[in-house]
């Protein structure tokens, strides 16, 4: 059993489907995250190694800040990998002097006034649990303050997106308000 | 005394479904008899609390739980008499029809043993020995397969002029490179290809070869195993599939692998943690290395492990070695497995599909041996590519345009990096039975008690007519599937 960020993921369970018990983590969202760990489809949670669930917390706890993926190389079919006598480091040093070098282009780039197009990532705008929860108390209130049909019906409890009130709104009355979550 | 015990516990428990399921179980346990010598059932736990009513099956549910499985040879186990037996009428009492009488109805064929494979003894059902060291109980077999020698009594096959073909093709391989002897077997769905395979693996290993079995190649791409970015390589490497076939090529090999040697010093885990690093000298034995590998349960040291044993095996001259790999066509499409930006990993870029296409390609060869792997046909999620179809010939059921893109990377691998020492040769496996193999099958079926009327000729006849010939529908759509009491 691993607590992350407050939530209980059984072991027995699929990482991928246990990661959906966040609000705001669905099964898109949850497979990308699972991409970006290097974390199987048919993986478990008790199979998680220590790392890879510090390096989902970490990321789950502010998506915003998280560092950018480092695009590493992949051999092409006439690669040929160094000797084993190179240390490990040394290739790693070697990567991360070419990062930069890539980083000072882009700003090189970016200077002239022909920025490079980045990639847009989806998961750097993920917005979880109270995060989330509070982004839609803002819109409902903002929906309300400009005095819009939508906060009117929000404050009425009643269906929002046009649907019949003669019959059936009864989730709608149920759940609609101003201070929603 | 004990009976208000247990009237408290039922209450109590159905009043309050949140309770633990522990006190309840405690409150229980303190009645006598049967249910204190009953064995302690498995603390249940329940993600919610469990609701009223469900604890006896939410119990049962967690006493199954999931055992890995193997992928052993199923033993084949007769039903009981009384399961067999005819159900009583108002006349006439249970009876045990004459067939399943306790007559020894056990199939009594020749063993599967290189000998064995001539043109003469084409169109004779052959079975395989059931040894703990058979490649086919350790490495697995293919899913349909598989499912045929569940219901078989001995798993056996017949021997087809295809297989002494293959036996030749093999012979002449022993004392050459797998650069000459790289062969794709291929043929309609159903045609007997990975058969075929199964019986040159079997062949292989009766006669000393060093075999490399893979049975389901799709297990390697479809995501179930762990998978990590190495820098060295610049590929993503299986710790876990890795592990698993270095665990099988030495239970299957140790004889051969303990007569072989380190050719040069080997330093396992260097790039890993530094406290666990083992260093190997020149003159150790494969097994020991291997036994090394298999004892860390961490899977950390399985692929460097499999790359020093492979370049071993490659340059030794001692044991022709044949890497065997069912669903090949399954190593040319995108993987299952995404890399961080959410793009999916094509198959080369992970080290074990990446290793079966250098040897497919030639771009790694063994000095002595043959890379012989079967096309699956029937696959809809990985179905037989372009490029495949382009370089073996193999033809299109659709008509397919020119403007089509086809991989450049994968058609180097399909055709061979070094365009001048040729590609990859297809075996092209007959499509029909002939009568005398479909006669063979049909006798094993028939001794086995599969068949539900008498009238054998005329079912033979009818089931080799409809199926066309071909080997599986034969046995599963005809003589498996065909009821007609006599």
């Amino acid at each position: 059993m691993v607590h992350v960020l407050g939530k209980k993921l059984p072991d027995n369970h699929l990482a991928r489907f246990a990661l959906t018990q966040f609000y705001g983590v669905g099964p898109k969202t949850a497979h990308r995250l699972c991409a970006r760990f290097q974390i199987h489809d048919k993986c478990k949670v008790k199979d998680l190694t220590p790392f890879q669930i510090t390096s989902l917390a970490s990321f789950l706890s502010s998506p915003a800040t998280a560092p950018p993926i480092p695009r590493y190389p992949l051999a092409p079919p006439k690669f040929v990998s160094p000797a084993p006598t190179v240390p490990l480091s040394e290739l790693q040093a070697k990567f991360r002097e070419s990062q930069e070098a890539l980083v000072k282009e882009k700003a090189a780039l970016a200077e002239k006034g022909t920025p490079a197009k980045e990639w847009n990532d989806p998961l750097k705008s993920l917005k979880i649990e109270s995060e989330l929860r509070n982004q839609i108390r803002e819109n409902i209130a903002h929906q309300r303050m400009i005095g819009s049909y939508v906060g009117r019906r929000h404050a009425m409890h009643l269906p929002v997106r046009g649907q019949n009130t003669q019959t059936n709104a009864k989730t709608a009355k149920k759940l609609n308000r101003l201070d929603r979550f | 005394m004990s009976s208000s015990i247990l009237s408290a516990a039922t209450s109590g428990a159905a009043s309050c479904s949140q309770r633990s399921l522990v006190t309840s179980r405690l409150l229980v346990q303190q009645t006598r008899g049967a249910a204190q010598k009953a064995p302690a059932v498995k603390v249940a736990q329940s993600i919610g609390g469990v609701k009223k009513g469900q604890k006896d099956k939410w119990e049962r549910k967690i006493s199954r739980e999931y055992t890995h499985r193997q992928h052993d040879i199923p033993v084949f186990t007769r039903m009981s008499e009384d399961k067999l037996k005819l159900p009583k009428t108002d006349k006439s009492p249970a009876v045990l029809p004459e067939q399943f009488q306790p007559m020894s109805t056990s199939l009594n064929l020749p063993l599967f043993e290189p000998k064995a494979i001539t043109r003469k003894n084409v169109g004779t059902a052959a079975g395989f020995d059931l040894t703990p060291t058979n490649p086919a109980k350790v490495f697995g077999l293919p899913k349909k397969m598989f499912l045929e020698f569940r219901i078989l009594s001995t798993p056996c096959s017949v021997i087809r002029d295809v297989t002494v073909e293959t036996k030749h093709k093999l012979e002449k391989a022993k004392d050459s490179s797998s650069k000459d002897s790289r062969i794709v077997l291929t043929g309609r769905a159903g045609c007997g290809k990975s058969f075929l395979l199964h019986q040159a693996v079997q062949y292989a290993k009766s006669e000393g070869w060093i075999v490399l079995y893979i049975p389901r190649a799709k297990t390697l791409i479809n995501s179930t195993t762990t998978y990590t970015y190495d820098l060295r390589t610049q590929t993503y490497l299986q710790p876990q599939a890795s592990y698993r076939i270095v665990e099988k090529l030495l239970t299957v090999n140790s004889d051969a692998l303990s007569t072989l040697t380190l050719s040069a010093p080997f330093t396992l885990g260097a790039d890993q943690d530094k406290s666990k690093v083992q260093v190997f000298k020149e003159g150790t034995k494969l097994s020991e290395l291997a036994q090394a590998c298999v004892k860390d349960k961490s899977f950390q040291s399985a692929c460097g492990t499999l790359e020093v044993l492979m370049r071993e095996l490659e340059g030794q001259t001692k044991f022709p070695v044949l890497m065997a790999i069912d669903d090949f066509q399954s190593l040319f499409h995108d993987t299952a497995y995404r890399d961080p930006f959410f793009r999916p990993i094509k198959s080369h870029h992970l080290s074990l599909p990446r290793l079966i296409l250098e040897y497919a390609s030639g771009k790694r060869n063994f000095a002595k041996g043959a890379f012989l792997s079967a096309l699956t046909a029937s696959d809809t999620q990985y179905a037989i590519p372009l490029e495949l179809q382009d370089t073996l010939e193999l033809g299109n059921r659709h008509p397919v345009s020119p403007y089509v893109q086809r991989s450049e990377t994968l058609l180097q691998y399909a055709s061979g990096l070094d365009a001048n020492a040729g590609g990859l040769q297809n075996l092209k496996v007959p499509e029909k039975f002939s009568v005398e193999e479909a006669q063979a099958l049909f006798e094993v079926w028939k001794d086995d008690l599969a068949l539900t009327n008498s009238r054998h000729d005329e079912s033979f006849m009818a089931k080799y007519v409809e199926s066309d010939g071909n080997p599986r529908d034969f046995v599963w759509k005809g003589v498996l599937a065909s009821y007609a009491p006599s």
